[in-house]
């Protein structure tokens, strides 16, 4: 085959170097007030190639000269480049930058010197600042190295973003080469905190660091902290919607490490801004040497107004047979559990145990075989019983009232579902009754998953999702989510409905919740719905707040907890009620310590 | 040229070099065919051929979907991508032709006869024409503080003498490949020898120009030194306090990188004239004309302005 061009000449990218001087510059010569390095390499390449006589025609030469000037010219920032070159990108992919979301990019280049702490409320998006940040010094070609860490369970998220906002293409670390081999990577800050890890990255030199949920490095004596103290970096990005929570002392340790010194010393931060621990002095002063570093929008007005979320509880009145086998399967997990202790290590396949048998029996059902098989060769005949039940069982009632919910709803649904056994059989009950769907979950590779949402894009009415496959997927042409099932934890239920109720959305959500009478799921109800009021809500903190009670881990044991030790309706809503009103303190807590300040 | 109708040239020339030859299929949009490799230069590995429609019209691009070629978009920064890697070294030559003889023969007798005065009488027993290697060099040269601004620098260096110069003359002018016939001067300078002389020229340049952009990084470097130093005062971590304030100074202090990303060696045309002078003492001698930079070079020793009342 011809080649393309007259001579493919292997450049040395000209303008994509480092911005570090590398060692293909000279030393660098004091001139004036600045030093001059220039490259030895472009020198060595010079003679290589006139020795090879290897000349281009004039004509290409003419229009590659051309071309630089025309690359240096669109180079020279009058505003952001990333806005231009990303124009049509955004176009196809439907995103619409936010004013605010330019601001902020605009204020960390030019005023901030690329160090800030992203601190805007929950859903404001503040990744597309960052991913926005990034790509404009890459195009400015300041930035070549960077390193993005993130909660394991976010590598994806940031990855189709950075890939589908911004063109960039980054890499996830998998081995320790990857650290240095991938110019722009995307890492599990618990992975990167280990010795062998930070041994590495802090021997390597990044343009920009950017560190998603920072508020987890609010502690200075954590091995992150130190990690991310050590790395060394030109431009730093630090994003969390909760930059202070319980104490002043973490906002001051995390404006430490992304500029140690802007506070002062602890000693004189106390002194000068602490009443108490959670008390500003000097609000003022201290606002202004924040507002150096730190940029934060609240939702309303200036920035994004969301749509409403309105929820339609349905309940579902399960069948005797349905309604008795329930009960048996509760009552052994009571049994069981009561037995086992909260703390024993039984505990963890009951509490599954007991969300599957809210969601159908087919899903409890691969529970209880294994446990069944695990008792070998003295199984529990009381588990036996239940299988045998359960495989008698030819209806399902919470099936029969989605199918009768679809029947009213002519735009596209997505149903989730917390297990795949029920996936399946929503899918099988819906394909039956004539409505096109699509599976969504976690075994799905990248390629897959991407030619699934475009399949409920065009063709599909419906998508049937597991929460594992849910993440980082943004689906707000369609206004409608069912839960099947209730989550046991808020977080995921936040994430659920963060699918379709996020920045683009311009519909109100519907959010219809099938609720199965009598069973635990009315409690969970009770407390997400009645009494946090999580779904008509965004709760925004909730992270934090589940944080800061505690709680982030064990919530599904605390229900547990709350399951076993009661049995009258009346008792589990009391101890639900207190729970409650916690969660609701922790929110003013959080919400009041990030708003006094900020 | 670097506005739109910059870009459009770019974008016209670009595909005519290829050989592909745009098509207007409505006013102001363009369609031109793409194979799978001109696909893959432009797109990346997934390119694959298809026909490219394309306008520098925004409004034109949302009305008809054509792919828009302007200031910052993805489209032309694709095709600058693909244009810059190419041609990194490249020789031309001007024409002799293209100066007209007889008035070089005739600027030349008026500043030797200036110089001499007017009694002295010149002939040109012989012309020689040549060609004088020069070393064209462009560098992008980037001002780096926290922020970065390049610009193009272009120098040429004359190859036999060492004079580094801009280029004064159109580009355009030039004609490629070696000169078809004539003798090409020897070169006295290693190309080493000419790369140093051009950092020095523009090292001596880069002195001469604004630095207000260099006081404004050290007053902000100082700045943050200083909040370093307050920070870790009475900790007697030292150490650590000099690691930090060398990171600070290695990010923020100004400097500027310089690294050539084209050469051309170019021929340019030499008029080397043998002369007599006659008159009172006959002698014969050499100059050289050089187009670029109008000058007349007599080699040392070789001619000495007469003097009148010696000669008399």
């Amino acid at each position: 085959m011809e080649p393309l061009f007259p001579i493919t000449v292997p450049l040395f990218s000209p303008m994509q170097h480092s911005a570090e001087a590398s060692p293909e510059y000279s030393e660098p010569t004091k001139v004036g007030l600045f030093t001059v390095q220039f490259s030895q390499g472009g020198l060595k390449q010079l003679v290589q190639e006139i020795r090879q006589k290897r000349f281009d025609s004039w004509e290409w030469f003419l229009l590659a000269l051309h071309g630089d000037e025309l690359h240096v010219a669109q180079r020279t920032p009058s505003g952001l480049l990333a806005l231009g070159h990303l124009a049509e990108r955004w176009k196809k992919a439907g995103v619409i930058p936010y004013p605010h979301q330019i601001k902020a990019a605009e204020r960390v280049i030019n005023e901030m010197r690329g160090q800030a702490i992203l601190a805007d409320e929950v859903g404001l998006g503040k990744t597309i600042e960052a991913g926005l940040i990034l790509k404009e010094y890459m195009l400015r070609g300041l930035v070549r190295k960077a390193l993005i860490l993130t909660p394991a369970n976010l590598a994806w998220q940031w990855y189709s973003e950075l890939y589908e906002k911004f063109n960039i293409v980054p890499g996830i670390q998998r081995t320790k080469w990857d650290w240095e081999y991938s110019d722009i990577l995307i890492a599990s800050i618990d992975t990167a905190k280990r010795e062998e890890h930070a041994r590495i990255i802090h021997g390597i030199q990044y343009d920009m660091l950017i560190v998603d949920e920072a508020h987890k490095l609010k502690n200075s004596s954590t091995a992150a902290f130190r990690l991310v103290d050590g790395i060394q970096k030109k431009f730093c990005l630090m994003l969390t919607a909760t930059p202070v929570q319980n104490d002043l002392k973490e906002l001051y340790n995390l404006i430490t490490l992304l500029k140690p010194g802007q506070l002062g010393s602890y000693r004189s931060f106390r002194a000068k801004f602490m009443k108490d621990k959670r008390t500003p002095k000097n609000p003022g002063e201290l606002r202004s040497l924040l507002s150096q570093v730190l940029i934060r929008h609240k939702r309303g007005a200036g920035t994004v107004q969301f749509t409403k979320r309105i929820v339609h509880p349905i309940v579902v009145r399960l069948s005797p047979i349905e309604q008795e086998l329930y009960d048996q399967v509760t009552r052994f997990i009571k049994d069981a559990g009561r037995k086992a202790g909260l703390s024993g290590p039984l505990i963890l396949p009951l509490i599954t145990l007991q969300r599957e048998v809210c969601s159908s029996f087919f899903a409890a059902g691969l529970t209880l075989q294994k446990m069944l098989d695990k008792g070998q060769p003295h199984p529990n005949p009381v588990l036996g019983e239940i299988l045998v039940r359960a495989a008698q069982i030819r209806q399902n009632s919470k099936c029969d009232i989605l199918e009768q919910l679809m029947s009213t709803l002519e735009d596209k649904v997505i149903i989730f579902t917390e297990y795949r056994a029920t996936q399946d059989y929503i899918r099988y009950r819906l394909e039956r009754a004539g409505y096109s769907t699509v599976g969504f979950d976690g075994r799905l590779s990248r390629g897959k998953k991407e030619w699934i949402k475009q399949q409920f894009y065009r063709n599909a009415q419906v998508m049937v999702s597991t929460e594992s496959g849910g993440e980082g997927l943004n689906l707000q042409f369609c206004n409608t989510i069912i839960n099947f099932d209730l989550p046991w934890n808020p977080m995921r239920l936040e994430q659920r409905i963060g699918r379709v109720h996020r920045l683009g959305q311009m519909r109100d959500v519907h959010i219809y919740n099938l609720v199965t009478e009598n069973t635990i799921e009315e409690h969970i109800m009770y407390l997400l719905h009645k009494k946090i009021n999580l779904f008509e809500e965004i709760i925004g903190e909730l992270d934090a707040i589940l944080l800061h009670l505690n709680l982030a881990k064990s919530f599904e044991s605390e229900l547990m907890r709350i399951f076993l030790e009661h049995d009258e309706k009346e008792a589990i809503r009391r101890e639900l009620d207190e729970f409650g009103d916690r969660i609701l303190q922790g929110k003013h807590a959080v919400k009041s310590a990030v708003i006094d300040l900020l | 040229m670097t506005g739109e109708k910059g870009i459009a040239e770019l974008v016209f020339t670009f595909f005519r070099l290829l050989g592909r030859e745009p098509v207007q299929i409505r006013k102001g949009i363009w369609q031109v065919f793409l194979d799978a490799s001109l696909a893959k230069a432009l797109d990346g590995w997934r390119g694959k051929e298809r026909l490219f429609q394309y306008t520098f019209d925004r409004r034109l691009a949302d009305t008809y979907g054509a792919e828009l070629i302007a200031p910052g978009s993805y489209r032309l920064d694709t095709i600058l991508q693909a244009v810059r890697n190419q041609a990194r070294l490249s020789r031309a030559h001007l024409p002799h032709d293209l100066f007209h003889e007889p008035s070089i023969r005739s600027s030349l007798f008026q500043r030797l006869v200036g110089k001499a005065g007017s009694s002295i009488r010149l002939y040109v027993l012989n012309l020689e024409r040549s060609f004088s290697p020069y070393l064209w060099v462009v560098s992008l040269v980037s001002r780096i503080t926290h922020q970065r601004s390049d610009a193009i620098h272009h120098s040429c260096v004359d190859l036999r003498t060492g004079r580094v110069t801009p280029l004064p003359i159109s580009n355009q002018l030039f004609v490629g490949g070696l000169p078809p016939g004539g003798t090409i001067r020897n070169r006295v300078l290693s190309y080493k020898q000419a790369y140093s002389l051009l950092c020095q020229h523009i090292a001596r340049e880069l002195e001469d120009q604004d630095q207000s952009w260099a006081e404004k990084a050290w007053e902000f470097l100082e700045e943050e030194q200083a909040k370093l130093a307050r920070y870790y005062e009475g900790t007697g971590d030292q150490e650590q306090l000099a690691a930090r304030q060398k990171a600070l100074a290695e990010n923020y202090a100004p400097r500027v990188l310089v690294q050539p990303v084209r050469e051309a060696l170019l021929y340019v045309p030499s008029f080397n004239y043998k002369l007599v002078e006659v008159g009172r003492a006959e002698r014969v001698f050499h100059a050289t004309y050089d187009p670029l930079t109008h000058e007349v070079i007599i080699p040392d020793g070789d001619y000495s302005v007469p003097n009148r009342s010696s000669s008399s």
